[in-house]
């Protein structure tokens, strides 16, 4: 498989305390790459980065074989983000929220109207595509914060906790719509606390401490860092035996 | 595309409430408020109508030979010169009610004025002068006077003042259109995602700028309409007050929007902004008429709401102003200004 995005020695300091310090991770073409740590670990930051919104201190991020900074112009369209926030206009209707950020992109007239439709009913939401979103419940906001990142068909998919604070039936629907998106192509990089959702759909999982990888492989692989039996332990049990139980945010 | 953007920001402004009532419902009520409590103040601001003037030319007067071209003159400008051989001409003026009377002699002339029709008396002084200026510089050919607008006849009164002024004044409230859109986009991280997609900064700030300029100026076009129509605000040149005002509105949505770049806060933008416009509005007449007001005229020419403020008054009430120009040229820098620091904040910013 080829490598769709690289990290190269990315380097991240707020008031001289690095916060993601020489990252170097590799992403296949085809994956469902899942990126844990805890609260302060740098996973954030290092999504920004590969985004564009931080610039990094240091290193770089490589995206389709090319410098994503000074190709970002070229290379933005094959990149889609869903943030851990609801980054959507409450005061919009659903389709026009999907309008809004698929438009960026450069789709216009009756293909965006196309695109608007396709992940309006990608998410579940093309019949209330006339309400605004502010009505929505959080799973239904949620669903469409998705909506708003996939309409340009984008090659490589971020999300980052998109399941947080939300019913059961709505976390399972988005979680098949990512393997969904998998399966159609896309490349996934994955970033959550709930370790069933990243054990269930991740291909390979890289855990992150103190803005470093501390561990990285396919599920199986991380729990042999652990143990010999691997049949009788969680991914949670793992995660917490390499970061320790301390708690982060004091 | 852009459009989609600007679109979608229109419609996200269009839809709050409160920039209706900000800049349709405010504009009416502020101004229906101070039209009623100023009215009887400005009413010596009301145009003079045409009047008559008696006239006394002594034996052998140089004045003779120009009576008739006087008269002439007069009556294009709404004054009807009658001779009265007889009486005196203090019991002439307040017995026939006359706006003035004026006695030739040989050397001169006299002009008698009733204390009850000042402005008939002031705008006859006026004419007077003009006319044997102009008789002087021509050598008695064809004298030909427009005393339509003599500077100290205005005929602005409560109702065009202020229907007008606070038109001007919440349309340099301009921010308070955008709050709601600059807080949604600040607190669901908005500006994250569109960075994302590699929209440019100078698009972005475009998307902010067009539909604001776009509701502002809908909003007080529409306020403008009903106090035409109900409160019978009279606005002079109608194009050229659109360019005006359309001109305004551009100076100060750059303006504050630039407030908001920099501090990146919407308390703190409303705060600046708020007050640097009290205070133009202050100097520039938005309060106490400009016409009245002690401030020295080197303050109120810095305030880009005096120059509007007098462009549309003057062009209301005497069709004609010196400050038109001034007042574009001022807007259209200041937009340029505000726009270049503007992006080049926001660049800094997102860029961090």
């Amino acid at each position: 498989m080829n490598t769709i995005l690289k990290t190269i020695d990315l380097t991240k300091k707020y008031d001289n305390k690095a916060v993601v310090d020489n990252l170097n991770i590799e992403i296949k073409e085809g994956e469902i790459f899942g990126l844990l740590g805890p609260n302060g670990a740098g996973k954030s930051t290092t999504m920004n980065m590969i985004c564009n919104i931080v610039k990094p201190d240091y290193g770089s991020v490589e995206f389709m074989g090319k410098d994503f900074r000074k190709n970002k112009k070229e290379l933005s369209k094959n990149l889609g983000y869903i943030p851990q926030h609801l980054a959507i206009h409450g005061s919009l209707k659903a389709w026009e929220n999907v309008e809004l950020f698929t438009s960026l992109y450069g789709i216009k007239g009756d293909e965006l109207k196309e695109r608007i439709e396709e992940s309006l009913l990608y998410v579940g939401l093309s019949e209330r595509r006339n309400d605004y979103a502010k009505k929505f419940s959080g799973g239904m906001k949620r669903r469409l914060n998705i909506a708003c990142a996939i309409g340009h068909h984008p090659k490589l998919l971020i999300f980052d906790e998109p399941t947080v604070g939300i019913d059961p039936q709505s976390r399972n629907f988005i979680l098949e719509k990512i393997k969904e998106s998998n399966k159609n192509g896309a490349t996934i990089i994955y970033t959550s606390h709930y370790m069933e959702e990243v054990e269930a759909i991740c291909t390979r999982i890289a855990i992150m401490d103190n803005g470093k990888v501390i561990a990285c492989g396919t599920s199986e692989e991380l729990k042999k860092l652990v143990v010999d039996d691997i049949s009788n332990i969680t991914l949670e049990e793992v995660f917490l035996t390499l970061t320790g139980k301390k708690l982060r945010d004091l | 595309m852009i459009r989609y953007l600007i679109k979608n920001n229109f419609k996200i402004m269009f839809r709050n409430g409160l920039n209706i009532f900000m800049y349709v419902l405010c504009p009416i009520i502020v101004s229906s408020v101070l039209i009623s409590a100023f009215s009887s103040l400005m009413e010596s601001y009301e145009p003079v109508q045409d009047f008559e003037v008696g006239y006394r030319v002594e034996e052998n007067s140089d004045f003779a030979e120009y009576i008739d071209l006087l008269a002439d003159a007069g009556s294009k400008n709404g004054i009807s010169f009658v001779e009265y051989k007889t009486g005196t001409p203090k019991k002439l003026v307040d017995s026939l009610d006359l706006g003035g009377f004026i006695e030739f002699n040989n050397d001169g002339y006299t002009i008698y004025e009733s204390e009850d029709k000042q402005y008939e008396g002031a705008k006859l002084e006026y004419m007077i002068s003009a006319f044997f200026n102009k008789s002087i510089s021509d050598e008695n050919e064809d004298i030909s006077l427009d005393i339509k607008y003599p500077e100290h006849a205005a005929s602005v009164n409560s109702t065009d003042y202020y229907g007008i002024i606070y038109i001007v004044y919440f349309g340099w409230c301009a921010i308070v259109c955008a709050a709601g859109l600059f807080s949604q986009e600040k607190k669901n991280r908005i500006n994250e995602r569109l960075k994302v997609s590699n929209i440019s900064e100078f698009k972005l700030y475009l998307a902010k700028i067009i539909p604001i300029v776009s509701v502002v100026s809908l909003g007080i076009g529409i306020s403008s309409i009903i106090t035409a129509f109900l409160l019978g605000v009279h606005w002079g040149n109608i194009g050229l007050s659109i360019i005006i005002v359309l001109f305004m509105v551009i100076a100060a949505t750059t303006f504050e929007v630039m407030i908001y770049e920099i501090t990146n806060s919407m308390i703190a933008t409303i705060i600046l902004s708020f007050g640097i416009v009290w205070i133009w509005g202050f100097v520039g007449g938005s309060f106490e008429t400009y016409m009245f007001s002690g401030h020295s005229e080197i303050l109120k020419l810095l305030s880009p709401v005096y120059h509007g403020n007098r462009a549309l008054v003057e062009l209301s009430s005497i069709g004609k102003s010196d400050y038109i120009l001034s007042s574009i040229l001022y807007s259209l820098i200041m937009s340029i200004v505000c726009s270049f620091v503007a992006i080049m904040a926001g660049n800094i910013r997102r860029t961090e």
